[in-house]
């Protein structure tokens, strides 16, 4: 007891550090949680948040008595896998690259330019979409298929093309972003390392694979569960603005998200937008317990908890 | 380091790299060249590298608009520095914290801060905390504080793995022995060597102030403390608002004839990441590779 | 240790969100803040010669206007001379306008007024009490004049026999057709005072198809809308377009699925016939420059549109290019389209008795009704010599350095106060009280229907709309495959349900007529 007391003492500081954040995250973050009551209440403006009237599970019905239902699970959580696959090979195959560089002028470069993407608004990016894609005046209509014969393509008629379209915008925002960090990593693993591992005859390969990557290693889990959890959520700008909410093409780019803002956009009903909201999260969270537990068995230091 | 045994790893790198430097790079030169297109242009002979006809119509257009654009820059600055120093500061000695294993309760605030990663009060609750309780409404603060941009779960975590496995434990031991508190340590001998991450952190942090307007759009009602990005937004949501319908009940704005929709559209993004592309290089040299472990510890 | 710990912090954040509740329900009064005693205090106090009571009026406009200070100042002072209060305006734009008035409602923000809207969210905004429901006593009282100008369009914000709010006195009814370029016009001989059939329609898109060959024969008026709303409506659409009084409402109170019935096949194979041919602008339903955008260009000869008398001069201001309007299908009206705009007062409000007096002026008072929609005289706009009514640019002011071109004569109170821009002709009021009057109105003028008891089948059905009608309605996909697909994932998202609601709440409305 005693003793614990004064490890505690000593760790104060650390506690210290750690308490703004604690308080911001408490205020910002726990506070307005007691409002997800809403959810399960038939929200009335006179009476107020917690006020309203109970009732039960009518909200989330919206969600699953219909025929999309299936279409839409099942579009957000491909989607999120492709997304993840891609951006954490890119992130990494960049990042190894980026490493690799050597002329400080080419590196900054690089680095500026992969990043870029990143500062686009999704409605910016719908726009910049468009312009490529427009029947009318779009760049690859008017200025590649023209010129070779070809027929003009109704792109956002056709939901064949839309399965590779928006892997490709998705990965054209944010690879630069996801490389950034796995970069940051990269350049902070201790060159002995590899200057050992040089003297013991490895080569470049060998040197990525036992070293980079184990170092790699945490933080691809982190950033791997934390998408976990948010599996039944997807970039609602990318879904809805870039695909200019076409009808036509919605098999393959209807989402939860995307549905949920059509269903209530003539109701705005805040009760069942916010059971949507509780829907998405609950199940991520369970997916990322599950995960983590599983990751706490196999190599506990990287468990996320 | 590794200077010999040829150059096939950087040439490949470079030529990668460069392939991939033109995918983010072309769409985005298409739109800059198109905000300096003509419109009528654009609408004749479609979007393209090579216009028919230049023109600035669209710029023009955007300073019209009064001097708004420039106090909202101001504004957009002020946030974005103001907000960045201090999330990077409480980010960094969060992370820290929990990247400590001897830490009591470490798990726990693991959990707490994973948590607020997917559960959320939601907007209309949030929303009647900031304006009822803390009055926030129409001050700057509005733009700061709410929607996790100054403290975000995942910058937290970010840090703290890259804490846990980057900074060795014997660095941190070898400090306290020399008599150094956890404060002293941390911002002598811990923060030196983790500029990349937060160098990452910061620039996350950074844009995400910078491009926010989500803040702006629920909490400031007055045009005087528009950032940025409310500014602009305004206007993009102002064309698409006049440009629903021609029987639109619009006697004199004749204003709406002169505008050149498709190239303003890019202009205006244009006008939003030009100040990021600027200041980008400040953060690049804290990427930088080269101090090792050793050469501290020796 | 760990795991109770862990045990202990979900026990902590639950008792947490029941103080929060708890706490909820320590700051909310009993009564709705609009209760009667509430009021009369605050308006004795004004009475004892306190402060004015400024109201705060939100509406969503076109926001880009330098001076909203200056006017919103004259304007007050004008306010303040006649019924001793204040007002302060809040100007929006259309995206974010209606979740930032549900917080400032919910968060009970200071808000006497705002412009809601039945073609978006009106019945719900009544059923969730966000509106203040007014007795006709008190309406006759605070604002008789309002009450009179207004008149039947009233019934299009009553409901259960309490009025929600004022709809602003603009076009009540839409007629359909086209819009079409004055030039091109002439060369194809167009009657443009005579009005066409759809048969003389589709010949004229034929001749324009083959002499215009570097032009688009047609479009829809915007993105997101179709041929089918744009010129080929006949039916009330009761709300939601979730069953209809088809034949302009002219018959009996039945509510039908529209998309069962012929009517709907025959438009949509009209608008697949249209676009096969190549008159319809391709992707006319995606493109964000759709309307306006294209039009201006010179690309497109016609858009297909809804109608009102002031449309040739608007969409000539707009564009750029002289334009003139001909219709297909005559004005008609119903609850939606009266009720388009409804200035109603949210149930925070403090003093509805003062709001109602400004309401009756907006309604009466030439005076208010201009400084609000064109500003201050002599710095915004100046009378057209020898003219009453015609208005222009003061001299040396121009549409560019002008600081209130808003003229939303739509936005505010009543239209036939308004003063006329020169560019319209100068009896414009006197054709639109025509044109209102004399349009077809359909027998459910007034009925509100309300889904919150089938909100889980009336969302369903909201999703499929959104995945077949803009393709279907533009002619993008064969009707022959999807109207059927179409008409089958409705009955699997329960639009039955919601029909026979809304007839059991129809003919509940009737019999209380």
């Amino acid at each position: 007891m005693k003793r614990k007391g004064r490890t505690i003492k000593k760790l104060l500081p650390l506690y210290i550090m750690a308490l703004p954040g604690l308080l911001y995250l408490f205020i910002n973050n726990y506070l307005p949680l007691s409002g997800l009551v809403v959810a399960f209440k038939n929200f009335d403006y006179a009476k107020g948040i917690y006020h309203s009237d109970w009732i039960g599970f009518k909200n989330f019905e919206f969600l699953f008595k219909n025929s999309a239902a299936v279409v839409i699970t099942r579009n957000t959580i491909l989607y999120n896998l492709a997304f993840i696959a891609i951006n954490t090979v890119t992130g990494i195959v960049v990042a190894i690259l980026l490493n690799e560089v050597t002329s400080r002028k080419a590196l900054k470069f690089y680095q500026t330019v992969i990043l870029l993407p990143y500062l686009f608004s999704m409605i910016i990016i719908s726009y910049l979409v468009f312009s490529f894609l427009s029947t009318d005046v779009g760049f690859l209509n008017k200025s590649i298929l023209e010129p070779l014969g070809k027929a003009p393509v109704s792109w956002y008629n056709e939901a064949k093309y839309w399965p590779a379209i928006l892997p490709v915008v998705n990965t054209w925002k944010s690879f630069g972003f996801q490389a950034i960090i796995f970069y940051a990593s990269v350049i902070s693993i201790d060159q002995s390392y590899y200057e050992a591992a040089q003297l013991d005859g490895a080569g470049k390969l060998q040197q990525i694979f036992y070293i980079t990557l184990s170092f790699l290693k945490p933080v691809v889990i982190m950033m791997t569960l934390l998408a976990v959890g948010k599996i039944f959520y997807s970039d609602f700008g990318l879904f809805y603005q870039v695909t200019q909410n076409s009808g036509a093409i919605f098999s393959t780019t209807n989402t939860i998200d995307t549905y949920v803002y059509r269903a209530l956009t003539q109701m705005g009903d805040v009760g069942m937008a916010a059971a949507a909201g509780v829907y998405q999260s609950a199940v991520g969270f369970l997916l990322v317990l599950a995960v983590n537990m599983a990751v706490r068995k196999i190599s506990p230091e990287n468990a996320l908890f | 380091m590794k200077k010999r045994k040829g150059n096939m790893p950087a040439v490949t790198a470079h030529v990668l790299l460069m392939i991939l430097a033109l995918f983010c790079v072309l769409p985005i030169a298409l739109l800059m060249i198109s905000s300096l297109s003509d419109n009528d242009t654009v609408f004749r002979s479609g979007y393209s590298f090579l216009p028919g006809k230049w023109s600035l119509d669209a710029y023009k257009y955007l300073i019209t608009q009064g001097e708004t654009i420039f106090r909202a820059y101001g504004i957009s600055i002020f946030v974005t520095v103001t907000g960045t120093a201090a999330g990077l500061l409480f980010t960094a000695l969060f992370g820290y914290a929990l990247s400590r294993r001897e830490l009591p309760g470490r798990r726990v605030m693991n959990f707490f801060v994973f948590f607020t990663l997917l559960f959320n009060g939601g907007m209309v609750p949030t929303y009647l905390m900031y304006v009822n309780t803390f009055h926030i409404k129409n001050t700057l603060w509005a733009l700061l504080i709410p929607t996790n941009i100054l403290i975000n779960g995942f910058n937290i975590l970010l840090a703290r793995t890259f804490f846990e496995a980057n900074v060795p434990r014997e660095l941190i031991e070898s400090g306290k022995i020399d008599g150094a508190g956890e404060f002293p340590v941390f911002f002598r001998i811990v923060m030196p060597i983790s500029k990349p991450i937060l160098a990452t952190v910061g620039l996350l942090i950074g844009i995400g102030y910078w491009n926010d307007w989500y803040n702006g759009l629920l909490y400031i009602t007055q045009p005087k403390l528009f950032s940025l990005q409310n500014y602009l937004n305004r206007i993009l949501l102002d064309i698409q608002f006049m440009t629903q319908s021609m029987s639109g009940n619009v006697d004199a704005a004749s204003a709406l004839a002169k505008m050149p929709t498709i190239t303003v559209r890019m202009a205006i993004a244009v006008t939003g990441i030009v100040p990021l592309i600027v200041i980008f290089p400040f953060f690049q040299k804290y990427f930088a590779r080269g101090i090792t472990v050793g050469a501290i510890k020796g | 240790m760990e795991r109770k710990a862990m045990q202990r912090l979900i026990a902590a954040l639950l008792i947490c969100g029941l103080f929060l509740c708890g706490c909820g329900r320590g700051n909310t009064p009993g009564s709705s803040p609009g209760s009667a005693d509430h009021t009369k205090e605050a308006a004795t106090q004004e009475a004892a010669g306190g402060e004015p009571y400024t109201i705060t009026y939100a509406f969503d406009v076109w926001v880009q206007q330098a001076d909203w200070d200056l006017v919103e100042q004259n304007l007050s002072d004008i306010v303040e001379k006649k019924i001793g209060a204040r007002v302060k305006l809040m100007p929006m734009t259309g995206a974010n306008y209606q979740q930032q008035i549900n917080l400032m409602v919910t968060s009970k923000e200071k808000l006497d007024l705002y412009n809601a809207s039945a073609k978006t969210t009106f019945s719900t905004d009544v059923a969730a009490n966000k509106i203040l429901g007014l007795d006709m006593a008190t309406i006759e009282k605070y604002a008789p004049e309002a009450m009179a100008a207004a008149g039947d369009f009233l019934k299009a914000s009553t409901v259960n026999g309490k009025v929600y709010g004022f709809p602003t006195l603009r076009d009540m009814a839409n007629a359909y057709g086209i819009i079409i370029r004055k030039d091109i016009a002439e060369k194809y001989g167009v009657d443009t005072g005579k009005g066409l059939t759809v048969e003389e329609l589709d010949d004229l898109f034929m001749r324009m198809k083959e002499g215009e060959t570097d032009r688009y024969v047609t479009q829809p008026q915007a993105q997101g809308t179709s041929v089918l709303d744009s010129i080929f409506k006949t039916y009330d659409s009761l709300g939601d377009d979730m069953g209809v009084l088809m034949d302009h409402g002219q018959g009996e109170l039945k509510a039908v699925n529209l998309f069962d019935t012929d009517y709907y096949e025959e438009c949509v194979n009209k608008a697949r016939e249209w676009n096969q041919k190549g008159y319809i602008l391709p992707d006319a339903s995606t493109n964000p420059d759709t309307g306006v955008a294209y039009f201006k260009t010179g690309k497109v000869c016609t858009t297909m549109s809804l109608l009102h008398p002031g449309v040739p001069t608007d969409s000539s201001n707009m564009t750029g290019i002289p334009c003139d309007a001909v219709t297909v299908n005559p004005a008609f009206t119903n609850t939606q389209q009266v009720g388009a705009i409804i200035q109603a007062i949210p149930v925070t409000c403090e003093n509805p008795e003062k709001v109602l007096e400004f309401i009756n002026l907006l309604y009466s008072d030439e005076e208010v009704y201009n400084a609000l929609t064109w500003g201050i005289e002599g710095k915004h706009y100046q009378h057209v010599q020898d003219s009453d009514r015609w208005i222009t640019y003061p001299e040396g002011v121009t549409a560019d350095t002008s600081g209130y071109t808003l003229s939303a004569t739509y936005a505010f109170g009543n239209r036939y106060l308004s003063y006329i821009w020169n560019t319209d002709p100068e009896n414009l009021n006197e054709r639109f009280k025509e044109f209102n009057d004399t349009a077809v109105k359909s027998k459910a003028l007034g009925f509100v229907f309300d889904p919150t008891s089938v909100k889980t089948e009336a969302a369903a059905v909201q999703a499929v709309f959104d995945e077949y009608r803009l393709s279907l309605e533009n002619g993008v996909i064969d009707p022959a495959e999807n109207l059927p697909k179409f008409r089958q994932a409705l009955k699997d998202a329960g639009i039955d349900t919601v029909i026979e609601e809304k007839q059991r709440q129809l003919d509940e409305w009737a019999a209380a007529q």
